[in-house]
Formats: structure tokens, sequence, C-alpha cells
């Protein structure tokens, strides 16, 4: 039994750190995550996936982030993430073509391509995993939200309302973190008059549900109340959207930012075409 | 945040004894440990090193009995009014008996004697909706939800932090009251008039550790010290401690009540008279 929640959120803490990962430009951080995002999540090749999921891996361990802590909520999720897997195989054991089949029974049918598709989700989902946390990791919000709107800039001239949609993204994952400790502490207080959740194991889904709903409400008027106090304190300040303000943090793109970004950029086109043929004759060269 | 990259040991060396019916209070600066410390009373959190004792049971055996622990120890956390979740007051305070599985009437009675207990009429107030109540009501409110569980011992955590003068003093009140009742009372505060008043033992926090305990009049004869800490004294203390430099007063006064301070001036008045 435990309290603490906001140790299964990882995405929009910060681990301080000084490695190359760290010092990249933000905006170099963004357009090699978009990178990566498609390349791993279009593939339909299992050697692709795995190249990516290496390539994740080493920028992981480069970054200095513990892998444990990166995948914490995968593990936590492992139940479910698997039981979906367990579904889709059994869904995907009719689809033709099948490839090997291994074992029938009834309506059962366990083929060698649906196993492969579920190796296929797995590493994707990993690999996804890691790349969605890494640019918070291993990056301030407020830097990682400038980066952003400098980069959605261009938008900005039909008519896009860059800054607002930056300045929401910084709220939002800046609330992340908060809303989990509150929640702790809703948890926490409730346990003390001899509420549930905390008590309960997952063997009991009903009370948990029942005992969720009391936490729901005090968690939505905080937030609510949060939000309001943080709109007076912006309209004390005389927050005016967009409003030719200066930055405390100014971003220099140095080359080697560009360097990383059109490195990568040639490597997911790379893997994209060539991680199969390399693989293909790697294989031929043994066979 | 055990186990990541940004776990933080928040106490370190804690030893603290807490006997039956009487009022403990926690000193400290801000981040000195305080409510990780009083967490470790009801168990809603459990040592990783080192022992807790709960009315002689381990805090650390994974077979206790967690509930029944958290219903004879009542916690009061810092801004309680913040966790409030019912629509009407009765139900809110209602919460933790009709966990209890006791029968209706005896709800009723214990949800009457909290609500009454912090100064809350039950017919006046049951019905109202809680989200409309003021701040230092919404705080009786959530005070009284712990109270209808009817604990041995309560925990309270700056329990008059923001509110005004007259909320502090009717609160403190009812506390004083709870006391005569004989239940043990454990409290966090900065208000040091406060403490000095009603606790009959302190214990000094500084970075994760124990760094005094003892009666009031020892913890605030000790100024320098506390001051060190980034704590104070109580304001009387500082007069009478004045009065001794400038001996006026004799040197071995110790006074950190508004009472004491006037029977010790007084006779001094009328033996210099």
């Amino acid at each position: 039994m435990s309290f603490e929640l906001s140790r299964n959120i990882i995405i929009g803490q910060y681990i301080p750190g000084n490695t190359f990962v760290h010092r990249l430009d933000p905006r170099a951080k963004i357009l090699v995550t978009l990178f990566l995002l498609f390349g791993i999540s279009f593939t339909r090749s299992l050697i692709v996936s795995f190249v990516y999921l290496a390539t994740m891996l080493v920028i992981v361990w480069s970054a200095r982030v513990p892998l444990g802590f990166v995948l914490r909520p995968f593990v936590r999720g492992l139940p479910l993430i698997l039981f979906f897997l367990g579904f889709s195989v059994l869904w995907l054991g009719w689809q033709e073509p099948a490839g090997i089949v291994f074992f029938q029974w009834g309506w059962i049918r366990i083929t060698s391509n649906a196993l492969l598709m579920a190796v296929l989700s797995l590493t994707r989902l990993i690999s996804l995993l890691l790349l969605i946390s890494l640019p918070t990791l291993t990056t301030p919000i407020t830097q990682l939200t400038y980066g952003m709107e400098s980069l959605l800039t261009p938008l900005g001239y039909v008519g896009l309302p860059v800054h607002d949609i930056a300045m929401i993204a910084t709220i939002s994952l800046r609330f992340v973190p908060i809303l989990a400790e509150e929640m702790e502490r809703v948890i926490k207080a409730q346990a003390s008059r001899g509420g549930e959740i905390g008590a309960l194991s997952w063997r009991e889904p009903m009370q948990i549900g029942k005992a969720m709903l009391p936490l729901v409400v005090p968690l939505f008027v905080n937030a609510f109340r949060r939000a309001e106090e943080m709109a007076v304190a912006m309209e004390a300040r005389c927050y005016v959207s967009g409003a030719g303000r200066t930055r405390f943090v100014q971003l220099h793109a140095h080359l080697i930012d560009y360097v990383v970004v059109v490195g990568m950029l040639c490597y997911v086109i790379a893997v994209w075409y060539g991680a199969d043929l390399a693989f293909n004759a790697v294989l031929a060269r043994f066979a | 945040m055990r186990g990541t990259p940004l776990e933080v040991k928040a106490i370190e060396d804690i030893s603290m004894e807490i006997r039956r019916g009487e009022i403990v209070g926690i000193l400290g600066h801000t981040g000195s440990g305080k409510s990780t410390a009083i967490q470790h009373l009801n168990v809603l959190l459990r040592p990783d090193e080192g022992t807790v004792l709960i009315f002689g049971q381990n805090a650390a055996d994974p077979k206790l009995d967690v509930r029944s622990i958290r219903r004879r120890v009542g916690l009061v956390f810092q801004l309680p009014e913040a966790q409030l979740f019912e629509q009407y007051v009765g139900d809110d305070v209602a919460y933790g008996p009709r966990k209890l599985n006791l029968s209706r009437e005896e709800v009723r009675a214990r949800v009457r004697r909290a609500m009454e207990a912090v100064g809350l009429g039950f017919e006046a107030y049951k019905d109202r909706p809680t989200f409309s109540l003021s701040g230092g009501q919404m705080r009786r409110v959530a005070l009284a939800g712990v109270l209808a569980l009817e604990p041995e011992v309560l925990v309270l955590d700056e329990p008059t932090a923001g509110l005004d003068p007259q909320a502090r003093r009717q609160l403190m009140n009812h506390i004083l009251e709870l006391r005569n009742k004989g239940v043990t009372l454990v409290m966090v505060s900065h208000n040091m008039e406060e403490m000095a008043e009603i606790c009959d033992w302190l214990f000094v926090l500084a970075k994760g550790r124990t760094v005094m305990a003892g009666a009031p009049a020892t913890i605030f004869g000790q100024p320098a010290q506390l001051r060190e800490l980034g704590l104070d004294i109580p304001d009387v203390t500082q007069v009478t401690d004045e009065l001794v430099a400038a001996d006026l007063l004799p040197a071995t006064t110790s006074v950190c009540t508004l009472p004491q301070a006037v029977q010790t001036i007084s006779t001094l008045l009328q033996t210099t008279q």
C-alpha cells in the first residue's frame, strides 16, 4: 500500500543534468522527437522497430535518465497491456495472411503473424513511452514551450494564436504533477477518515470505483480554484497574450543543434528505407 | 519518491514519545519534516528505517490493521477545508462514521456530537451546502469530520493557520475541551504563544531531526538556540526577558504565557510598593 502517486507520473517531471541531451536546443529536441515519432509510429517492420528501440535506449542512456524510472508507468500498466495484447493476438488470429498456425482450438487460432504484430506493438509502445518522456525529463518546461512557440511562429502569419497555444501547453504540463500531489493529499486525508482507497486491492474494482468518487470532487474544486487564482495572478501582472513580451530565457541554436536535427532526419529516413534491406543482406550472407 | 532520482530523505533522526492524555506540540522551520513526521502517527507513511510504535504496535509490520489504527488516531491535515467533498455539511461529517458500519442512529449521534464540539449547531448546519460556508466554518467542518471518528489521539497540522483571531480563539477552545475529555493531542503550529499556552511538552525539529525536547518553559528558556533554528519565542517571554536583562525581574523567572506574566509582574509590583 502506498500513497505516492506522483512517483508514477513522470511526464512533466524534470531531472536536472548536464548531458549532451540536456544541453541541446529545445527546438532541436522537439524536431527530433517528431521525426522519431513518425518513424516509430508508421513502421510495420519488426526490424525497424527494434532499431528504434535500440536508438531510444541509447538516447536514454546518454541522457543519464535511469531506465527504471522512465519505464515505471509501463511496468504499472503491464497487466492491462498484456491483456490487450493477448486480446489482439486472438483477434488477429483469423486475419490472412496468417503465416504459420501454431495452435488452433475452436475459434481460437494463434498464428505467427498475429504474434509478430503483438511483439511489434510492444516494442513500439516502449519506444514511444521513452520518446515522449525524454523532452520533459531533460528540458525545463519553460524552455520547451519557448521552443514550441518559436517553431510554430510561421503558423502565426496565417492567424494561429501561437503564443496562446504555447501558454496553454506550459500551464497544462505544469499542472500534471501539481494535480497528482493534490490527489495524494486528498487520498491521505480520506484515508485518515476511514476511506478505503489504498487499503483496497485491485481485485475489488467496484469498491475502488466507488471510493474514487469522493476524490474527484475536491480535486476538481481545487483545480478550478487554482485556475482562477492563476488567472487573477496573471491579470495582476498585466498579462496580455503575446503583447510583444521579452524573455528571460533566450534560445540560441548552435551549429551542433542543426547538425543533430539534419542528422536525425537522415537517420530516420535511412532506417525507414535501409534497415530491412540491410537485415536481409546480412541474412542472405549467412544463409 | 522512493527509487527515483528525485528521492529525498525527509526525516533523518526523530525520536519522540507521546504520552496518553498530553498535549504535545511540534515546532520547526518550514521544511523541517514536521508534516512528514506526523503522517507516521496514523500509518499514512511507513518508516523505511527505524521504528514507529503506535499503541505498542509496530507500524512497519505489514500485517498491521491500518484502518483500526486510523480509527484511533485522527489526523487533520493542513488546510483541511480544501478536502471537503460532500454536498452537505452533515454528509461530509458523516463520511467517517458511515465507513465504520454503525447504525443510522449512532452515525447521527456522532455527527451531532462532533459538530457541536466544534461549535457548529447540528440542526442549523447539517443541511447547509458545504461550499457555501466561509473558510473558518469549512475548517470546523473538516475538524468535525475527523472528530466524528471519536479518535483517542488527535493530530492537527497547523489547525489555526490563516484564521482570524476570533476563529482561532474559538478553535483553540474547542481543542482544549477535547483535552478535558481525555483525548491525546499532537499539534503542529508556528504560533509560539498558542503552543506555550496549551502544550505540556514540545519537540523542536530541524532538518529532519529532533533537536530539542522539553516542557514549554524549558524550550522557550533558550531563545538564542530557537532563533538559530529560524524560530521565535512568545512575545511575553521576550518582554519578561528584557525585564530580567534590565534587572527588574529576578534572573530565575521563566514565563511563557500571559497569565504567568501577569502573576510574576503583579507580585513584583506588590513587593516593591
